[in-house]
């Protein structure tokens, strides 16, 4: 039986990414910005040929090595993306996503066909990452020392040095750097399931529907959860922001 | 225009909170947005945790990395191989069992397990040597 071609790279659109929302009041499109494009190039389902997937899973459950790389090379950029959003640290994440992959090769024949192959792979990375934050916050914690007043000094020493420092370059790049500082830190700062909703509803764009199947969340509790993260992260982006202006004064 | 200043009147500053993040889906009802306008609009305060709540929102996708796509995306962080080390980790927990390592032909794997078996079948010949000669001077 001939193979189904191997899929080629996403078209620019695609129906699974929600365009990003535009400020109230402004309907004509912006130009896309770097990781606007890397969401629509990379986005959460890869369009396939009919019956493509049904059949790359037959193979995967046979241990087909080809099979096994097609699909990595199809999704590891997808899911590379994803951890490291999610963990914030590439040597991290590249060691998660290679677990990620592993487990997939271990539990294929749990695979069922219920969902998408994609909602499924996102389920398992999302599942290891959430292990991976929980594990980083214990060895943090168990790391903990006395110096931590010291560190915590001299984050807020950094924070109005920025701030001075901006004063001496107040160009609108350095100012949308400090905020993407202040933004990561805050991000961070999230418990890890607050975290992968952030991530999978205001990075990644995904529905409220595919967040459900990757997380198994009913979708009150979805929206509940990402609204307190989000209330969580404006709180630390203010707190962070006065802070900075203190410094600069 | 009535049931807007019922529905205003009726909202709170905590229900309107609640409802930031259906204002930014942009799903809630004609009614409850002009309810939920007003509100913010008759409180500063709630107004500027709204705006402040939107712009981290929105700008939580430029915070993040992004893998680059192409060549031409230098802020992009690249992917690395992920193919090639899983295949490896996977040949190397399975002992060879899946995915064998395709720079052994399987002609070099015959003669590897040959050479296995004959160095096998002659430290056995020596270790029966070896007790056979005791057992003899045992006995002499």
């Amino acid at each position: 039986m001939p193979r189904c071609p191997l899929p080629v790279a996403p078209p620019p659109q695609s129906s699974a990414v929600t365009p990003p929302r535009s400020p109230v009041g402004q309907d004509e499109p912006a130009p896309l910005s770097a990781h606007e494009r890397a969401n629509i190039a990379l986005s959460f389902h890869v369009p396939m040929p009919e019956g493509y997937e049904e059949e790359l899973v037959e193979r995967l459950k046979k241990r087909d090595e080809a099979a096994f790389v097609e699909l990595i090379k199809l999704y590891e950029k997808r899911i590379f993306q994803l951890v490291l959003r999610m963990l914030q640290d590439r040597g991290e994440a590249e060691d998660v996503a290679q677990d990620v992959f592993l487990t997939v090769f271990k539990s294929i024949d749990s695979f069922r066909g219920d969902s998408k192959l994609s909602t499924w792979l996102y389920r398992i990375a999302t599942n290891h990452c959430k292990n991976r934050i929980k594990y980083l916050d214990r060895r943090a914690r168990g790391k903990k020392t006395e110096l931590d007043e010291l560190s915590e000094a001299e984050r807020l020493e950094s924070v109005s040095m920025s701030a001075s420092s901006q004063v001496a370059r107040p160009d609108q790049q350095a100012e949308a750097n400090q905020m993407e500082r202040i933004m990561r830190r805050a991000i961070g700062e999230l418990d890890e399931d607050q975290r992968e909703l952030v991530i999978l509803r205001d990075v990644e764009n995904l529905s409220y529907e595919e967040i459900q199947e990757i997380t198994g969340l009913p979708e009150g509790t979805v929206k509940s959860r990402l609204h307190r993260a989000r209330l969580q992260l404006a709180k630390a982006v203010r707190s962070a922001t006065e802070l900075e202006s203190k410094g600069r004064k | 225009m009535s049931e807007t200043n019922t529905a205003t009147a009726s909202m709170s500053a905590d229900d309107a909170r609640d409802l930031f993040g259906d204002a930014i889906d942009d799903a809630l009802s004609p009614d409850a947005k002009a309810a939920f306008e007003s509100v913010l609009a008759a409180d500063a305060e709630l107004n500027d945790e709204y705006e402040s709540y939107r712009s981290v929102v929105q700008g939580i996708g430029a915070a993040v990395p992004h893998v680059a796509v192409d060549e031409n995306d230098t802020r992009g962080v690249r992917a690395p191989d992920l193919a090639r080390k899983v295949t490896e980790r996977i040949r190397a927990r399975s002992k060879g069992r899946y995915f064998r390592d395709p720079r052994v032909s399987s002609s070099q794997r015959n003669q590897i397990m040959l050479i296995s078996i004959l160095t096998i079948f002659i430290v056995l010949i020596a270790i029966y040597l070896v007790l056979a000669n005791a057992t003899t001077l045992d006995l002499g």
